[in-house]
C-alpha cells in the first residue's frame, strides 16, 4: 500500500511541477507574482474541453491546439496588462493579475457553468505494475512533466535565448547594456509560463473533472510550492512539488483526506518561520 | 478646523435623519452594508495605503471575527458586547502571531502568504466540522443586545436600529482611523511606506510599526465581521470567499489607497452600484474584476488620490 501512495504522490507532483515551474519562471524574470496563473491552468482544461468534447477532435489533436490558443492569449495578456505595469509598483501588478484571475474565473463560470465537466481520453485504461495501479493518463502526465523539466533545464542553460532569460532574471540593466531585448524576453517568458499551464491543464483534464474554480485550489498549492522552493528558483520548485505531492498522498492515505489540503499551508508556515527564503533559499535568486 | 467639525456634524446628522424619510428596509439594508464594507475597506486601506503592504488577509480576519463572535454567542450565550470585543481582540491576537513570520518575508512572499492565510481560514472553517459545522454554517446568531447603565437593554433588531448602530460604529472607526493616521504612529506608517530604509535610519522600529499596523487592521476587519455575523444572523465558510476581498480591493483601489475619504466614497459607490444595476453573483464579480483591471491601468492612484494630487498641485501653484 505504501508504494501505491508513493506512486500516486509522484504522479500528482508532475502536475504541480508543470504549473509551479511556469509561475516561478515568470516571477524570476518579470518579478510578477501572477495570481492569474491558476486561471490559465483552468482555462487550459476548458479550452481542451471545447476542442475535444464540444468540437469532437481527438484528444492528442486537441492538446497542441489548446496550447496554441493559450499562447496567443498569454501574449495578449502580457501586451495589454503586464507590460504597461512593469515600471509601476509591485502592488499594482499583483492587483492587476488578481483582477485578471477574477475576470477569467467568473467569466468561465458564466460561459461554462459551475458543474464539473468530464473529458474522455484514450489513455484512461487502468494498468497495474508490481501491484501498483494507475491509469496510463497519469503516467503520461508524469512522463511529460519530467520531459518538460529536462527540456526546460537544457533550454535555460544551453541555448542563447535561455541564457538571455537567466541573465534578465539576474540583472536587467546589464542586459540592456549588452543588447538583450528585455521586452521580448518578458513576452517570451510570460507566454512560456502560460503555455506550461495550458499543457498541465490539458493533461489533467481527463484525470480530474474540469470546473471554473479549479484554478483557485491549484494556485494555493503552487504558492506553497514556490515558497517552499524559494520564489524564482526552478530546481527548488521541482523538488518542492515532489515533496508536496508525496506528502499529500501519504497523509491522505494514512491520516485523513481532509488534512491533505492543509499540508501545503503547514509546510509553508513552517518554512516561513524557519527559512523565509525557502529550503534552498539564498539571498539572490538562482534562476 | 471649526468649519470641518461643523461639516462632519451636518453630514452625520443628515445620515441620521435618513430613516425619518421613510426609506424602505431594502434601502436601509444597502446603507448598513455600506457601513460594514466601509470598515472592512479601511482595514485594507490601513495596510495598503498607509503602510504600503498589500495584505490579502484582511477579509480572512473579517471572517475570523464573524466566526469568533458567532461561536461565543451560540455556545457560551455571551451577549453582544463581549462577543464583539472578543472577536476584535481574538483576531488581533491571531494577527500578532501570524504577523511575526509574515512580516519577515519579502513583500512578494508577504502577499502570497497573506492570501494563503485567507485560503487556510476557508479550509479550517469547512473541515473543522465539530466546531464550525462545516459548509452547513452557524445559523441563529442573536441580534445585538446592548446593556446600558441605568437604562433597559437595547435590542438591535429592526433595520432602523441596525442602521443607527452601524452609523455610530463607522463614525467611531473613521474618527479613530483619522486620529491614528495623523498621529505619530500614523506618520511612521507612511514613512515606512515611502522609504523603509530611510525610516529605519530615522530611528523608526519598522518591524514593530508594520506589526502594529497588521494587528490594528485585523482588529478593524474583525469588528466589522463580528457585527456582520450578528446582522445577517448566519455565518458559513462563504464568508472567506474571495468576494469580500475583491470588494475591499476595488473600493480601496478605485477610491484611492492612502486617502480616508476616497475610500469612504468607494464604499458608497461599490455597494450601491451593483444594487442599482441589479447584477448578482458571478456577473457582479466579473464587473468588479473589469473595473479593478481598468482602474489599476488607467488611474492607479484612485479617484481620491487623483483629486488629492490635483489639490496639492494647485496649492503648490498658488503658494
Amino acid at each position: 500500500m505504501f508504494f501505491q501512495h508513493l506512486a500516486n504522490g509522484v504522479l500528482i507532483s508532475g502536475i504541480y511541477a508543470l504549473v509551479a515551474t511556469g509561475f516561478t519562471l515568470i516571477f524570476g524574470v518579470l518579478e510578477v507574482v501572477n495570481f492569474a496563473h491558476g486561471e490559465f491552468y483552468m482555462l487550459g482544461a476548458f479550452i481542451l474541453f471545447c476542442f475535444a468534447q464540444q468540437i469532437g477532435l481527438p484528444y492528442f489533436c486537441a492538446i497542441p491546439l489548446c496550447i496554441g490558443t493559450l499562447l496567443i492569449f498569454g501574449i495578449l495578456v502580457e501586451r495589454s496588462a503586464i507590460r504597461p505595469l512593469l515600471q509601476k509598483s509591485f502592488e499594482s501588478m499583483v492587483i492587476c493579475t488578481f483582477a485578471i484571475s477574477m475576470i477569467l474565473m467568473n467569466g468561465s463560470l458564466l460561459i461554462w457553468g459551475a458543474e464539473p465537466r468530464i473529458i474522455q481520453s484514450p489513455l484512461s485504461t487502468p494498468v497495474s505494475v508490481f501491484g501498483i495501479a494507475f491509469t496510463l493518463q497519469r503516467l503520461l502526465v508524469l512522463v511529460v512533466a519530467v520531459a518538460v523539466s529536462i527540456g526546460l533545464h537544457l533550454f535555460l542553460y544551453r541555448t542563447k535565448l535561455g541564457k538571455a532569460i537567466r541573465a534578465t532574471a539576474q540583472n536587467k540593466d546589464a542586459c540592456v547594456a549588452v543588447g538583450i531585448d528585455i521586452a521580448f524576453i518578458s513576452k517570451f517568458t510570460f507566454a512560456l509560463g502560460v503555455g506550461l499551464c495550458a499543457l498541465a491543464g490539458a493533461l489533467v483534464a481527463p484525470i480530474y473533472s474540469v470546473f471554473p474554480t479549479m484554478g483557485q485550489t491549484a494556485i494555493f498549492k503552487v504558492f506553497a510550492i514556490v515558497i517552499l522552493g524559494g520564489l524564482g528558483n526552478i530546481q527548488g520548485a521541482l523538488l518542492a512539488s515532489l515533496i508536496l505531492g508525496i506528502g499529500e498522498s501519504l497523509i491522505a492515505g494514512y491520516v485523513s483526506a481532509t488534512l491533505k489540503d492543509g499540508l501545503a499551508f503547514l509546510l509553508m508556515l513552517f518554512i516561513l518561520l524557519l527559512r523565509p527564503g525557502g529550503i534552498f533559499g539564498k539571498a539572490v535568486r538562482t534562476l | 478646523m471649526k468649519r470641518e467639525t461643523l461639516l462632519y456634524g451636518f453630514l452625520i446628522a443628515g445620515f441620521g435623519a435618513l430613516p425619518l424619510f421613510g426609506l424602505s428596509s431594502y434601502s436601509l439594508h444597502v446603507l448598513i452594508m455600506i457601513g460594514i464594507f466601509l470598515i472592512l475597506s479601511q482595514s485594507l486601506n490601513l495596510m495598503m495605503g498607509y503602510v504600503g503592504l498589500l495584505s490579502l488577509a484582511c477579509s480572512g480576519f473579517f471572517g475570523v471575527g464573524a466566526y469568533v463572535s458567532a461561536l461565543l454567542s451560540l455556545h457560551y450565550k455571551l451577549s453582544f458586547i463581549p462577543c464583539f470585543c472578543a472577536a476584535g481582540l481574538g483576531a488581533a491576537a491571531l494577527a500578532a502571531c501570524v504577523g511575526i513570520p509574515f512580516l519577515r518575508l519579502s513583500k512578494h512572499s508577504f502577499v502570497v502568504g497573506t492570501l494563503a492565510f485567507l485560503l487556510m481560514c476557508d479550509l479550517v472553517s469547512r473541515n473543522w466540522t465539530s466546531v464550525t459545522r462545516g459548509p452547513m454554517g452557524l445559523p441563529g446568531i442573536p441580534s445585538p443586545r446592548i446593556a446600558l447603565p441605568f437604562l433597559s437593554p437595547i435590542t438591535v433588531s429592526s433595520k432602523e436600529a441596525h442602521f443607527y448602530f452601524i452609523l455610530v460604529l463607522s463614525c467611531l472607526v473613521l474618527y479613530g482611523f483619522v486620529k491614528l493616521t495623523t498621529s505619530r504612529l500614523g506618520r511612521a506608517f507612511t514613512a515606512v511606506r515611502d522609504d523603509e530604509v530611510l525610516a529605519k535610519a530615522m530611528g523608526i522600529h519598522t518591524f514593530k510599526v508594520k506589526w502594529l499596523a497588521f494587528i490594528l487592521s485585523a482588529f478593524m476587519a474583525a469588528i466589522a465581521g463580528s457585527y456582520y455575523a450578528h446582522y445577517i444572523t448566519f455565518v458559513d465558510p462563504l464568508i472567506f470567499d474571495l468576494y469580500y476581498l475583491e470588494v475591499a480591493l476595488v473600493t480601496v483601489i478605485v477610491g484611492g489607497a492612502g486617502t480616508v475619504w476616497g475610500v469612504v466614497a468607494g464604499a458608497f459607490l461599490f455597494t450601491i452600484l451593483p444594487e442599482f444595476l441589479r447584477v448578482v453573483g458571478g456577473l457582479r464579480l466579473l464587473i468588479y474584476g473589469v473595473i479593478l483591471f481598468l482602474s489599476i491601468l488607467l488611474i492607479p492612484e484612485g479617484i481620491g488620490g487623483a483629486i488629492r494630487d490635483r489639490l496639492r498641485r494647485r496649492r503648490v501653484a498658488v503658494g
